[in-house]
């Protein structure tokens, strides 16, 4: 899921746009948290989805599958709510009503704050956080972090899989005991191989001249003003409808 | 001459890991970089051909000896690295090694913004060697989604954008396939008759063979011999002795001209 995200982000229409998108997203994600959750979260589910597959073309299966993983959480959670534990009189499970509600408005709002959060991520490649990030004045050394960070995780990710591959060759997976043990090495050869990496390139970047800043051009933003309206009134009209009454 | 970039008299030994200390992995080596050299290094693995290079542009510091730069000690402090590094580029084997940034176009700009240039001028030279690579399309593009060869250019790319007089490579050829140890060819080829020097390490014998113009053959951490490519190439017993061979194309010509 995490190279779909990157692959998304980097390919999608919007990757040029991250200031309206940022700005987009923050009102889409206001609306989430403080407008009524129904019809208000269920109307920001449906304009973060739209956006990020009809707008963004982002294809709808990868947006898909990427709420459905935080979906499972959530309904684990949800159902949790909807009973109540008692022990006053010998333990009784009982079904809560007001659990019940509680358990349908946390859902809507989290659905809508997930949905909003996927469509920043799907529709914003690092690069574009970078400009957004530095323009909110972040602290250089935690923009370097981050830069580092990211593309650290996809070597890492790289290493995992390369050792994984070779311990399936050969049969690492083929009880869970040997599964455990296999697990337990490709952790160890994992740390071992990032450390080395790290190691490399710092010396990589010592050939390059690196005197303790990751400084390298940031790209420009593409939004106009027009942009940044079009970012600021959807959310409003999605506030606005949150309120009116359902017919 | 002077030469451009000079080793004298260079030892190396790489931190011991356990108690045992480990041999020295350059002994000794004295080298000059005449401008516009074509030299490649040879050498079976282990030999101390990538130690060389890393020191040609002072990652690695020599236990004993000097680096001169355009006849000018270097001493390793940060201002002299600064000027060397601005000279002698350095392109790391493999380039996951090398690249860190977000996008390849920001990852080819380091070098130009840790040179101290404007973000315009940066940008100008990072347009200018994405294009002469053939890297323009790939520009907005993260790394790790890109092939080893296209992630080798952009290392190259990114050691071409600091406009260095010396460019070492080590081993370029490893992991491309022959179109593009054909198209590296002509970069190299295309980036020497600009007046570029260019020294490289590599196991591909035929392709130093018709690449280079000077060979050093190193053995142990030493160098055991150096001459033009055509007169080294021609001693088989020079290069088995180094874990070497001969070029395929010299052995089809001994073949041709052998009696039945």
């Amino acid at each position: 899921m995490l190279r779909s995200v990157d692959s998304c982000a980097c390919a999608n229409r919007w990757r040029a746009h991250s200031e309206a998108v940022a700005l987009f997203c923050c009102g889409l994600m206001l609306c989430a948290l403080l407008v009524p959750p129904w019809p208000g979260a269920a109307l920001v589910l449906l304009t973060a989805a739209l956006a990020a597959t009809a707008g963004a073309q982002v294809p709808a299966r990868a947006y898909g599958r990427a709420l459905l993983l935080p979906l499972g959480f959530l309904a684990t959670s949800a159902i949790g709510l909807c009973f109540s534990l008692n022990w006053t009189d010998g333990w009784h499970f009982t079904y809560s009503a007001a659990g019940a509600a509680t358990a349908w408005r946390v859902a809507l709002r989290a659905l809508g704050a997930l949905s909003v959060t996927l469509l920043f991520a799907f529709t914003v490649p690092l690069p574009q956080w970078l400009t957004l990030l530095r323009r909110l004045h972040t602290p250089e050394a935690l923009l370097d972090l981050i830069l580092l960070t990211y593309r650290t995780i996809f070597l890492i990710d790289d290493g995992l899989t390369a050792i994984l591959r070779a311990q399936r060759n050969r049969l690492g997976y083929v009880n869970s005991r040997r599964a455990l043990h296999s697990t337990g090495l490709a952790a160890g050869a994992l740390f071992i191989r990032s450390l080395n990496q790290a190691q490399r390139l710092e010396r990589g970047l010592a050939a390059r001249n690196y005197a303790g800043r990751l400084t390298v051009l940031l790209p420009p933003s593409a939004t106009r003003a027009r942009h940044r309206a079009l970012a600021l009134a959807v959310p409003a009209l999605v506030a606005v409808a949150s309120f009116s009454p359902l017919p | 001459m002077t030469p451009l970039l000079e080793l004298r008299h260079l030892r190396y030994a790489y931190p011991a890991s356990g108690a045992a200390a480990r041999p020295p992995a350059l002994d000794d080596v004295s080298l000059a970089i005449p401008p516009g050299a074509r030299l490649a290094l040879l050498g079976a693995n282990g030999a101390g051909k990538s130690t060389v290079l890393w020191h040609l542009n002072g990652t690695l510091h020599p236990t004993s000896g000097d680096i001169l730069l355009g006849g000018k000690p270097v001493r390793h402090s940060r201002a002299e690295l600064t000027e060397l590094r601005r000279h002698v580029a350095l392109v790391t084997q493999e380039p996951d090694d090398q690249l860190f940034a977000g996008t390849v176009r920001q990852d080819v700009s380091f070098g130009p913004l840790n040179l101290g240039l404007s973000e315009f001028e940066a940008a100008e030279r990072v347009d200018a060697v994405l294009a002469a690579l053939d890297l323009t399309a790939f520009a907005d593009l993260p790394p790790h989604q890109l092939s080893h060869g296209q992630r080798k250019r952009v290392a190259l790319a990114g050691a071409l954008a600091m406009r260095p007089e010396l460019l070492a490579l080590d081993e370029p050829t490893a992991g491309l396939d022959p179109r593009g140890i054909e198209a590296l060819h002509r970069q190299l080829d295309t980036l020497h008759a600009q007046g570029l020097a260019i020294v490289l390490t590599t196991h591909d014998i035929d392709f130093a063979h018709r690449w280079a113009s000077e060979v050093v053959v190193m053995d142990a951490g030493r160098i055991a011999a150096r001459g033009p490519a055509a007169e080294i190439f021609a001693e088989a017993a020079l290069l088995h002795r180094a874990g070497l061979r001969q070029p395929y194309t010299i052995h089809l010509r001994d073949a041709a001209v052998a009696p039945p």
